[in-house]
């Protein structure tokens, strides 16, 4: 799950909300719903193939964060 | 007006463990409006007289559905994305033009006898393979058989796809509760709610693809491909019924049967056929009121049982209370298996009254025909577990004993 980086989530945020973010804005304070999230991950599918659990979404929070947490949850397996 | 600070009618335990049919009885007596606060600020008016329930149902323009339905961890009022686009949490006219289609696709008269036909068969087969002197949990073994026909036919999906979209609703709406998740609820929740998301997702381009409308799903699905309706609308709604199908009948049945075993002299009336399962079916529900509260919203001053509620307030409508109203049930808090004129107000009232009510009535009555025809009976052996929610009356654990018809109504 590494190859996910900040920059593809700040992307498919700007694809899936039309939103500007940075790697360290709240994604949800900025507009993103569970729709948008749905969307955005079937994105970051096509790009890497890899499907990301909704919950580091909310979890992660930022662009930043949800990289984080995508790879914590790798370590972890 | 009682102000009640820390109130129970928060706690998810208190529902398990306590006894909240009393205290509804309570507040219904010396305070049927009343206020209810939690230290962390969030606060709502409880209804709990029948009438004032179903005044409060019925007033749309006073009171909204579009901050959410369940009392909830935020305490400011909020929409969120939903609202207005998924029936639950929609007001007018938004509601009308989303129910119209949902309806027709789904509820209509042919689906109603589909579904009837395989929530039997279902029912049959869960109960066929049951012999005397089984020991099982009945809300994990036969509960499920009620909503799985239902999915079954208003989404086009196998047993086997209906069965893996029970367990994630379950996760959603029991997310609280130990027994249905484990690791951090929070997580199997979002999780959860996106799997059913991405299920209803790929079954919509199936339906596109193939240009089905022969069921609900195929319906709401040529409606995006004509573009009438949004692809988000119809995923909203798509889940709105699959959880509001899921998470209530199953947990309506393990009532009747616990209900059953506790009044045995009046089941044999059922069973004989001296009472109709129809009659019965009613005061099944009055009795389980499996949903047992809804939220509102106050967008104006609301005026009810004497008292002003301000406008911006968190209002809440018991319907669990209003089933047992002295004022309008006679022996409220009996069982009365052959009650007549039963006013019971367990799906609502006005606009978004229960779209499933007919469907829900469908199911409870199947159930209950079909345990009345079998020749065998369930009897509890333990005391079963209730669900940790303040928002759904059921059980997570129901262990019963398979015996013979006879011994359980001699
Ligand atoms: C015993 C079983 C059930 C009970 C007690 C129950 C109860 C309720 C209640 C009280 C409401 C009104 C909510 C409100 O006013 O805010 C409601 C709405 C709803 N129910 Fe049910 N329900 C049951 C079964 C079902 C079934 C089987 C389905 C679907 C197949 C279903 C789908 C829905 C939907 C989609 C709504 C939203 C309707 C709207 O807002 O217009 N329910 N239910």
């Amino acid at each position: 799950m590494s190859d996910i980086t900040t920059k593809m989530i700040i992307d498919c945020v700007r694809e899936v909300a039309r939103r500007d973010v940075s790697g360290d804005t709240d994604i949800f304070t900025a507009g993103v719903d569970s729709l948008a999230v749905l969307r955005c991950r079937a994105l970051l599918k096509k790009w890497t193939g890899v499907k990301v659990p909704g919950h580091v979404f909310f979890g992660g929070r930022t662009p930043e964060g949800i990289v984080d947490l995508i790879g914590a949850d790798n370590a972890g397996r | 007006m009682l102000v009640v600070e820390d109130s129970p009618l928060y706690s998810a335990e208190f529902f398990a463990t306590g006894d909240p049919w009393s205290y509804l009885a309570q507040l219904r007596r010396e305070a049927p409006v009343s206020l209810h606060r939690r230290a962390d600020g969030y606060e709502f008016y409880a209804l709990t007289k029948h009438a004032d329930v179903h005044a409060a149902y019925v007033d749309h323009t006073r009171l909204s559905s579009a901050y959410g339905t369940m009392v909830d961890g935020s305490y400011l009022p909020r929409k969120d994305s939903a609202s207005g686009r998924m029936l639950i949490v929609a007001d007018q006219p938004e509601h009308a033009a989303i129910k119209k289609p949902v309806k027709a696709g789904g509820f209509n008269r042919t689906m109603l006898a589909r579904i009837g036909e395989t929530v039997r068969r279902n029912i049959r087969t869960a109960l066929d393979g049951l012999a005397v002197g089984d020991r099982v949990d009945f809300s994990r073994v036969v509960a499920p058989a009620l909503p799985m026909g239902v999915l079954e036919v208003l989404f086009g999906i196998g047993a086997t796809d209906a069965g893996h979209l029970l367990e994630r609703t379950r996760t959603m709406i029991g997310y609280r509760d130990a027994a249905y998740v484990g690791g951090s609820s929070l997580d199997s929740l979002v999780d959860a709610q996106l799997e059913v998301l991405d299920f209803i997702e790929e079954l919509i381009d199936d339906r596109i693809a193939s240009g089905a409308d022969d069921d609900m799903i195929g319906m709401l699905a040529q409606l995006v491909a004509s573009g009438a309706m949004s692809r988000d609308v119809a995923l909203l709604n798509g889940l709105n019924v699959a959880v509001g199908g899921n998470e209530t009948t199953p947990h309506t049945a393990s009532l009747v049967v616990t209900t059953i075993d506790a009044e045995r002299d009046q089941w044999r009336g059922v069973v004989d056929g001296r009472v109709g399962a129809d009659v019965a079916t009613q005061e099944f529900l009055r009795w389980t009121s499996t949903n047992s509260y809804v939220q509102r919203l106050s967008v104006a001053d609301f005026e009810v049982g004497g008292q002003v509620i301000p406008e911006g307030s968190f209002v809440t409508l018991w319907n669990m209370s209003a089933n047992r109203d002295e004022d309008v049930f006679e022996r409220p808090d009996e069982f009365v298996v052959d009650r007549r004129d039963n006013k019971q107000i367990a799906f609502g009232a006005g606009m978004h009254r229960c779209i499933g009510a007919p469907v829900a009535t469908l199911e409870v009555q199947t159930f209950v025909e079909e345990l009345a025809e079998w020749d065998r009976a369930f009897e509890v052996v333990a005391p079963p577990r209730r669900l940790y929610s303040n928002f759904m009356l059921g059980l997570t654990e129901l262990q019963v004993e398979v015996v013979k018809a006879k011994a359980l109504v001699a």
